[in-house]
């Protein structure tokens, strides 16, 4: 009887089982055995070069400047879209009427394809035709050539960065706000409790652990980001917004360096696993 | 005077949600407004509402590219990822729920945790392994390696969890084998679940770029998101002619997925805090 159900059920995990051996668990072995060599993918040689890509990497400046422009992609996309989308689901919470058309509005760009979203920021950058500079010019402000400038470039991706995944926030605290104790408030509201207070003193410690998901998925997901800044910059001008999935890009795809590429890859998902470590230890933490 | 206060919070509300919602569909109306310009006021004074309606510019873009190829491609290919996804999830999360076998904790744990293991670092060793395929340049590469799912496994075995085991039992009473049970018993009752992981799945592929960018070369082959990165790349301002093209290729899209929302909106907010 045991036996037969192990047959069973290792017949029924096979399909999930062998796509995930042969196209991540595999891949993810090789590319470690890749970045401790100087391979470039058209040779057979695979020569061993032991730590050298990874002591070279931690040694570029290029690759400093990457980190850098990483961090800060991450940090400011992720906690302002987690602020302001926590801001949103607030207000929608008070207008029950109208919060669907709302929600509606700042899903959508959660769904577009950024390929689409990347070429329509284009536009809107654009500094003669693109609709941002024509309003700061109409204010008398200076309109900068947001994506040709090396002080504006980053702060340009941000806020496509921003725009793309506020939407997430806005639905995944809406749901968490949806499912508190409304009793415990009504009570507060009997106790005169002002409003700001309750926001101070209830919903954000209460929503604490959607505030934990909501950031490290953020950082998670922003830091592998490619998409869009692919299109409206390349990672220029001279690095300005070289993130580091677009740094592994160029190295791999464009210079053929697969093992330096590699190195970085595992340098970025050494990063992604302490996060998500971080984030179970928070949550331990948090049940206990 | 608490009634005053009261109304100064619903008018300050409403103005901050109007003011965001404007700058997030700003994109999107621009977009509409710019694709539906005559080519002579592309470059003269800016309007932000529609006003005229030129549509010639989507006539034109259509024949300029093979947009309804790369909508075919796209469709190929997300409608195969979405099934191959369901398919293997589905029967995957019945043997991690119903069964115990030899390495089951190791292998859940192993299978959850590649979820943590980002796309960049796995395309270089995987171009490798399609080249070596034969599957370079070919719609296969796009489908196969994306037709399982950790996150529908850990999603339909939740479920699953939740059915009674009785529903299995009975039909199992009644003949039916192992399949049969997840087709016909199983999986109806998981309608839901199953919704959820397939828009997921189609959503991915259906927006996928960087894979198809390093796998696909020709352009009878490219999907929707290839072609409009190609389009871009070769009538860089022709934004008239540009915007015809990405709207074309993204507002049905789009309107699909708002129109699937619900359970588009379930499944991230159940996702994201029962996980």
């Amino acid at each position: 009887m045991q036996t037969r159900q192990t047959r069973t059920a290792y017949l029924l995990i096979a399909p999930a089982l062998l796509l995930f051996i042969g196209f991540t668990a595999y891949p993810f072995i090789w590319s470690a055995q890749i970045s401790f060599t100087s391979w470039d993918g058209l040779n057979a040689v695979k020569k061993f070069v032991g730590f050298q890509n990874y002591i070279q990497l931690f040694q570029d400046a290029e690759f400093r400047q990457s980190i850098s422009v990483t961090t800060i992609y991450t940090v400011s996309v992720t906690l302002i879209s987690t602020i302001l989308g926590f801001a949103i689901a607030l207000m929608l919470q008070r207008r029950k009427r109208s919060s669907a058309i709302y929600r509606t509005i700042f899903f959508s760009p959660v769904v577009t394809a950024p390929v689409a979203a990347a070429v329509v920021w284009q536009l809107l950058f654009d500094p003669y035709v693109g609709i941002i500079d024509i309003g700061l010019r109409a204010l008398h402000l200076p309109a900068p050539n947001w994506l040709s400038d090396t002080r504006w470039a980053l702060p340009a991706v941000i806020i496509v960065g921003i725009w793309k995944r506020l939407g997430f926030a806005v639905i995944v605290y809406a749901a968490g706000m949806s499912s508190l104790p409304v009793s415990c408030f009504e009570a507060a509201d009997l106790d005169g409790v002002s409003g700001w207070q309750k926001i101070r003193y209830m919903t954000i410690p209460l929503m604490r652990p959607v505030t934990t998901l909501v950031l490290i998925t953020g950082f998670i997901d922003a830091i592998q980001v490619f998409d869009h800044i692919f299109l409206l910059t390349s990672g220029g001008p001279i690095g300005s917004t070289n993130v580091m999935s677009l740094f592994l890009y160029n190295q791999g795809f464009r210079l053929f360096r697969l093992g330096y590429a590699s190195a970085i890859g595992w340098t970025l998902f050494t990063v992604i696993l302490g996060l998500t470590v971080l984030q179970w230890q928070i949550r331990r933490r948090g049940e206990s | 005077m608490k009634s005053t206060k009261k109304l100064l919070i619903k008018v300050a509300d409403h103005l901050t949600l109007i003011v965001i919602s404007s700058v997030v569909i700003l994109p999107f109306l621009w977009m509409i407004t710019t694709s539906l310009k005559p080519p002579k006021l592309a470059f003269s004074s800016p309007y932000l509402i529609p006003t005229h309606f030129y549509w010639q510019n989507f006539v034109n873009a259509w024949q300029e590219a093979p947009f309804a190829r790369y909508y075919l491609n796209s469709i190929i290919v997300a409608i195969s990822v979405t099934f191959g996804q369901v398919f293997t999830s589905a029967l995957a999360a019945y043997a991690f729920d119903r069964f115990e076998f030899p390495f089951k904790r190791s292998l859940w744990f192993t299978l959850l945790a590649s979820m943590m293991v980002p796309l960049p670092l796995l395309v270089i060793p995987s171009f490798q392994i399609i080249q070596n395929l034969h599957w370079a340049d070919n719609l296969a590469a796009l489908i196969i390696p994306r037709a399982w799912s950790a996150f529908g496994i850990l999603l339909l075995r939740q479920f699953i969890h939740s059915i009674p085991r009785d529903f299995d039992d009975a039909a199992r009473m009644d003949g039916a084998s192992t399949v049969r049970v997840i087709w016909s018993v199983i999986l109806p009752l998981a309608r839901p679940a199953v919704a959820t992981l397939a828009l997921f799945a189609f959503l991915f592929a259906w927006n996928d770029f960087l894979w198809p960018l390093i796998v696909l070369n020709t352009p009878e082959n490219f999907t929707v998101p290839l072609g409009i990165a190609n389009f871009s790349g070769k009538y860089g301002t022709r934004w008239t002619l540009l915007m015809a093209a990405t709207v074309s290729a993204t507002i049905p899209a789009v309107i699909a997925f708002l129109a699937m929302q619900k359970s588009l909106i379930r499944g991230l907010a159940s996702g994201g805090i029962n996980e």
